[in-house]
Order: structure tokens, then C-alpha cells, then sequence
């Protein structure tokens, strides 16, 4: 499986907050961020939640996310970050 | 939540005696319910008392000197440390060390502290540090970490420059965090095990520091 | 961005929301605690429960009640609970009873303590 996404790709997190299971915290949800790593593919935790197989897998990458951003009026620690696994359907590009 | 542990005698049972932290007789409603499934998975063939016990043996025999004893032969040697941070589960293997799941290791710098959380439920590297504190699966953690990691940190005791860059890693999906901390200055010359007596759980998580007492 | 926002995923999904100091105190796990651990790490090793997806749905479906009121391990009892009857490894009829049985059980053998 190919990756959509590489090292230093610029990626928006999805605002989807839906009610089922999934792996993408609300916080983050509508953030802007780096790309950082490129892990393996892994069952979409969607639907490995309700006893399926997860399949198609997806590629699953650590994204760096600025505090600054994140957070209005973040105080100290201006180069402060928060790096998280998101699955790649939950990745477009920004 | 987690932090918060109810003892509200569901069952209506007047105690008689006080009770032994491994008392094994249940008290609250779902002491009840835990011993009631496990009591019919084991005559279901499930599981057996004998799987139970290993595996609580093998649960309980998990602490935090192993990650300790990681990051102390980090310390030493240098080739080690870089292939603990590049391939950390070939690296933790080469000890012997089971991990059971794909680890990340995150370096701390002069100019970058690291400190890891999982604010959807609790994930940690439970084979290399053991169980994980209470306060670690507590909202007030959770909440917190991600958007004040300086007022966290400092709950701690444990001061982080402004220049310093924090980095906070939301354990979130397949993988599990643990901290290489800084070796403290004056420890030239100490073995490896002597070094290992100064890594702390807290400090392979990220919310202090090892430090020469 | 989402600051001060429950997420409408539900009551786990809590980074971020304002929260009071924490307490650093310790817990030392119970006898009871470590049962119901190995239970889950032996349904795993069974194929019963095939991966923490599902555990951990069961957890965040709770409801916001027992999330909030519930400790870690009690949380883990009620979602494994619920998961085992769903799956029809157990009936509820059969759960229900047993912890009747067990909490007559005791119930008796505290009686005679006096």
C-alpha cells in the first residue's frame, strides 16, 4: 500500500466528530500540522470497534501539530508541540 | 474517574472485619459482576485459574527497572542509544525484552523535553514500565497535558525553561511512548546499574527528571 | 480551536477541556484488579476479543455516568461485561445469576463471622 502522504507534507486533521468509535481526539480535529513519520498501515479502528476486520487498512502517520495553533493566547514555549498518530483517512491536504 | 476509587459496599455487606489491600472478596457491584464473569468464563473453558495466575504473574513481573534498565545502557552506549531511537523494538530485544507492542522512543535534548499521554484512554508501555499510575488515567491529566504542559510539568516539580521546547506525544492509535531522558551531570564513570537506580517511572513518562539525589 | 468543547464522541474524548490539579497519589492495584486485567489480556489470548477497538468502545459507550463515577478497572468489568453478552459468550440470565449466587455466597459467610 502506498502512502498519500510523506515526511514535512502539510495535512488538516478532519472535523467529523462522529458518535462511533474512533481515534482522532476533538481537540485536534480542524488543526493544521506536519507531517513527522510515516508508520505502517493498521485496521481502521472504526471498524475493528464493532467486531470487523478493519479492512481496507491505512497508512497511519505522526502529525506535528503547533501548541500556538492549537490553543489561543499559548503563553511560554513558543516552538511548544503536540505530535499524534492519525490514521490517513482522517488526513487532507493543506 | 480512574482516580477516583468508589468502595460504596453495593452489595449492602456489613463489614466485619478490616479488609487486606489482595482480599480477594469482591465489595462494590462490579467486584461482583468482574468475579461473577470470570467464575463462568474459567467453567466455559475460556480460560483457566491456571492461565490466570501466570498470567497475573507475568503482569505483576513487569515494572518500570525494565525501562530503566534500557535507558541506563543508553546511556552507555552510544550505538545503542541510536538504534533504540531509530528500530526501539530491535533495540529493547537485543536486551531480551519483550515489549508485545511497536514502541516509539522520544530523546530528550538540551533544547527539547519530552512527555507522553493518551487523553482517549490510557495507552503506555505497560511490558517496560509496568502498570501505569493512577494519576496518568486521571481526567485532570488527560485534560491538562495537552494544552498546559508547562503548569503540568510544574506540578511536578520539574521546570522547564521557556527556551526549551516541549513536546507532547498523544499515545492515540498503534503505538507505544516511552521517554530516553537526559543523563544527569556528575554520573561520569557510574556503571550501568547504578545508573539504572536513578530512572524513575515518572521520568520515562516525561513529567520529571532523573537526578542525582 | 475546540477549546472548553465536550466532544460529541463522548465522555472520553477529554484533551484539552479544563481540568483541576491532580493528584499524584498512588494506587496500589488489587487482587481484584489484576484478575480482571489478566481476564481481558486471556480473552485476547483466546480470540474472544480480537483487538482494544472493541474494549474500548464498549468503555466510551458506557454512558457519561459511569465513565466519570466508574474506576479503571470497574470501567473494564462493565465494557467486558457487556461484550461477552454481546457476543453470546455469556447470557445475561446466566451473569445475573451468578452474581447472585456470589453475593448470597458471602453474604452467608459474613452472617457466620459474627
Amino acid at each position: 500500500m502506498s502512502a498519500r502522504f510523506a515526511v514535512g507534507d502539510q495535512v488538516r486533521i478532519a472535523r467529523r466528530d462522529p458518535r462511533c468509535h474512533h481515534r482522532t481526539p476533538h481537540y485536534l480535529q480542524g488543526a493544521t500540522g506536519v507531517i513527522e513519520r510515516v508508520l505502517r498501515p493498521e485496521g481502521q479502528p472504526e471498524l475493528m470497534a464493532y467486531g470487523g476486520d478493519g479492512e481496507p487498512f491505512r497508512t497511519v502517520y505522526r502529525v506535528q501539530v503547533p501548541q500556538a495553533a492549537l490553543w489561543p493566547g499559548y503563553g511560554e514555549g513558543l516552538r511548544d508541540c503536540l505530535e499524534v498518530e492519525i490514521f490517513e483517512h482522517w488526513l487532507e491536504p493543506a | 474517574m480512574s482516580d477516583r476509587h468508589h468502595h460504596d459496599h453495593g452489595a449492602g455487606r456489613v463489614h466485619r472485619h478490616p479488609r487486606q489491600p489482595d482480599d480477594p472478596e469482591p465489595r462494590t457491584d462490579h467486584e461482583f459482576l468482574g468475579m461473577a464473569l470470570r467464575a463462568l468464563l474459567i467453567e466455559k473453558g475460556v480460560y483457566s485459574a491456571e492461565d490466570e495466575r501466570a498470567r497475573i504473574e507475568l503482569l505483576q513481573a513487569a515494572t518500570p527497572a525494565t525501562g530503566a534498565r534500557i535507558v541506563a545502557r543508553a546511556w552507555v552506549d552510544d550505538a545503542f542509544r541510536a538504534r533504540l531511537l531509530s528500530d526501539p523494538n530491535d533495540a529493547i530485544e537485543s536486551l531480551g525484552i519483550d515489549c508485545l507492542h511497536p514502541m516509539i522512543v522520544v530523546e530528550n535534548r538540551p533544547d527539547r523535553h519530552n512527555v507522553i499521554v493518551c487523553t482517549l484512554c490510557s495507552c503506555y508501555p505497560r511490558m517496560l514500565l509496568g502498570p501505569q499510575p493512577a494519576w496518568y488515567k486521571s481526567a485532570n491529566y488527560r485534560k491538562r497535558v495537552v494544552r498546559e504542559p508547562r503548569a503540568v510539568l510544574a506540578e511536578f516539580g520539574t521546570a522547564i525553561p521557556p527556551e526549551v521546547e516541549i513536546r507532547v506525544h498523544d499515545s492515540t492509535a498503534e503505538m507505544r511512548y516511552m521517554v530516553l531522558p537526559r543523563r544527569p551531570e556528575g554520573t561520569e564513570g557510574w556503571d550501568e546499574e547504578r545508573l539504572a537506580g536513578l530512572v524513575t517511572r515518572d521520568s520515562l513518562i516525561g513529567v520529571t527528571n532523573p537526578a542525582v539525589p | 480551536m475546540n477549546e472548553d468543547r465536550q466532544s460529541p464522541s463522548g465522555p472520553h474524548d477529554m484533551g484539552g477541556l479544563e481540568g483541576g490539579p491532580i493528584d499524584r497519589g498512588e494506587h496500589r492495584i488489587t487482587f481484584w484488579e489484576w484478575r480482571v486485567d489478566a481476564m481481558v489480556r486471556l480473552l485476547f489470548k483466546a480470540g474472544v476479543l480480537v483487538d482494544f477497538a472493541e474494549l474500548r468502545r464498549a468503555i466510551e459507550t458506557l454512558g457519561p455516568e459511569a465513565y466519570d463515577g466508574l474506576g479503571y478497572y470497574e470501567r473494564w468489568t462493565a465494557a467486558v461485561a457487556k461484550l461477552m453478552v454481546e457476543k453470546g459468550v455469556v447470557s445475561q440470565a446466566e451473569l445475573d445469576a451468578r452474581v447472585a449466587a456470589l453475593k448470597a455466597a458471602q453474604g452467608a459467610s459474613g452472617g457466620s463471622d459474627s
